[in-house]
């Protein structure tokens, strides 16, 4: 019978048994169809989406790089007009403006609104020491274009006390201080850099997870902001089933999970001092993952024969053994995308560390929205994102 | 009868190409069961046929303009399939299967003489071949392609093409007379 079965037989059985073989239509694989589409056209809007976000940022981080600031040109003025007053004098002039700068900020800070602690405010103090000295600086105004016109008389430079009287004194109000800020506007967008460890924890376990990326920081209105940027994610996912029984081990799976996460947050600073600032940020994230590794294992119990021989007679016992099955599952990059997939909360701190930098502490907290990942997981993460922004 | 058939595809196909949702879910179930037994026979899981299913379905929706009604839709959903299996397979969504030892011996079934072989069974025999043996079989024995259009497909040569047959031939010679001695020594 063995001998009978050749290859010309073999190959017409399995033509024959192939060409009547029909599967059945599964219910609901039309709907799930509809969602693969959907999904995939979510997917490219999002790359899209995120293709053009980069490129602005990259754009608007370039224009802030080659354009010079307006401090710069203000400061230059007040140098040439020491100079022609008495250039003995002004050696030290930049450490005058320094320590002028350092008496100066908290009268100015009393009123204000202060959203964003731009070079600006710095400007149109530096610009005053040099012509007044810092006592009777600060008297009444109202002109916005006060600084300009300090500069302008004193870079005439024809009679000091003439001068004296030409120049109107300023006087920092909280309009004047949103006045600075839209002075210092020329630079809205303020970028970051930022690294957070955390925690991702399921139902019934939690393990470590690090991101890492850019952010960008858009005022939008008054004390709001728009965060956004792109951060890269690696998490492990460990979730432990049910038990088969209590002898035997619980099922596992696990996760590994790399992905660029977008998100678009709120940003609401509640309270702003002097050199600290405290924040509270809320928005949705999507993401779009480069790497899935699923590994799933299940236990099973089977009754294993075991013959051993007793006195010459041979006994057949049966022992429970534990079999393992585990399968690992790899998904190509860019397959599945979630759109605004979870839900971001966060508290922050902002510390200044120089007129330019921002060291921020943010305590966060991400909600899935649904299930994530081509696996529907449903994890949350939280820990502290470290983040510089200038 | 066998007319209104026809006269039913025609329209269904019709409203595809107005990208008319209804004739979209009407064609899909009308032939999710016959694309789906082909993507079996290519794929190695069931889950990646349903994927398959699902991409060749995109595939359709999309080039429906390119069918000719004068040719059965069916040979032409056929090739599609067929061709988003070998390239599913070549974007390589690695999937591997680790399973303990016992599983990875052909599942028991009840003693069986070759030819009461269902068509899972022989599905389940295939998927022991190496994945381009497999293939190389199944696009020759089973579609009648030559041996210069698998070449072109698998991108392969020609050579190699008629070596896996020979190959994919011995080891099915081999499996289906394990599975015989399995079943009958029970």
């Amino acid at each position: 019978m063995r001998n009978k079965v050749t290859d010309s037989e073999i190959t017409a059985l399995i033509k024959q048994t192939l060409d009547g073989y029909r599967e059945d239509y599964i219910q609901g694989s039309w709907e799930n169809f509809v969602q693969k589409k959907k999904n995939k056209s979510r997917r490219i809007v999002w790359l899209i989406s995120s293709g053009i976000a980069a490129s602005l940022m990259i754009g608007i981080l370039l224009l802030n790089l080659s354009n010079p600031v307006v401090k710069n040109d203000l400061l230059k003025n007040n140098q040439q007009v020491v100079t022609k007053e008495n250039p003995g004098s002004i050696a030290t002039k930049k450490d005058t403006v320094t320590k002028l700068m350092a008496a100066l900020i908290p009268a100015k800070r009393i009123g204000s609104s202060n959203t964003f602690r731009t070079s600006a405010e710095y400007r149109l103090i530096s610009g005053n020491e040099a012509t007044e000295p810092a006592t009777t600086l600060y008297q009444a105004t109202n002109s916005p274009g006060d600084s300009v016109k300090v500069t302008s008389n004193t870079k005439k430079g024809s009679d000091p006390a003439k001068r004296k009287t030409a120049t109107k004194p300023l006087y920092f109000s909280a309009a004047d201080d949103d006045r600075v800020v839209a002075a210092g506007s020329k630079r809205k967008v303020r970028f970051g850099i930022n690294f957070s460890p955390g925690i991702t924890a399921t139902q019934s376990a939690s393990s470590f997870n690090f991101s890492g990326g850019i952010t960008a920081d858009i005022p939008v209105y008054s004390n709001f902001q728009l965060s956004t940027g792109l951060q890269f994610e690696n998490q492990s996912i460990v979730s432990n089933g049910p038990q088969i029984s209590t002898s035997g081990p619980a099922n596992q799976s696990k996760a590994n999970l790399m992905n660029l996460d977008l998100p678009l947050n709120l940003t609401w600073r509640f309270f702003s001092g002097k050199l600290k600032c405290y924040y509270l940020s809320a928005g949705v994230s999507s993401l779009a993952y480069l790497k899935q590794d699923y590994q799933n294992t299940s236990y099973s119990q089977q009754l294993v024969a075991v013959s051993s021989l007793v006195g010459g007679h041979q006994i057949i016992s049966y022992n429970i053994v534990n079999v393992a099955s585990t399968t690992q599952n790899t998904i190509s990059p860019f397959r599945t995308f979630d759109f605004a997939g979870r839900l971001n909360f966060m508290v922050g701190l902002e510390q200044q560390l120089s007129p330019k930098l921002f060291l921020h502490f943010e305590p966060y907290l991400k909600i899935p929205v649904s299930g994530l990942a081509t696996e529907n997981l449903k994890y949350i993460s939280s820990g502290v994102t470290f983040k510089i922004s200038f | 009868m066998a007319g209104t058939k026809l006269d039913d595809l025609d329209d269904v196909i019709r409203g595809c190409l107005r990208k008319v949702e209804k004739s979209q879910e009407m064609l899909y179930k009308k032939f999710f069961g016959y694309a789906l037994s082909v993507a079996m026979i290519y794929t190695n899981q069931r889950n990646d046929a349903l994927e398959v299913v699902d991409d060749s379905f995109v595939k359709v929706f999309s080039e429906i303009g390119k069918y000719n009604p004068s040719q059965p839709f069916q040979g032409w959903l056929r090739k599609i399939v067929i061709n988003t299996s070998i390239d599913y397979f070549r974007r390589n969504q690695k999937r591997n299967l680790m399973v303990d030892a016992e599983i990875q011996h052909i599942h028991d079934h009840s003693p069986n003489a070759i030819s009461n072989l269902t068509a899972l069974d022989i599905i389940e025999l295939l998927n022991h071949l190496p994945n381009d043996h497999k293939k190389v079989f199944c696009l020759y024995e089973v579609d009648g392609f030559s041996h210069e259009e698998i070449a072109r497909q698998l991108d392969i040569s020609e050579s190699s093409s008629r070596v896996y047959l020979t190959r994919a031939k011995k080891q099915l010679r081999e499996l289906f007379l394990v599975y015989f001695n399995t079943n009958h020594e029970k």
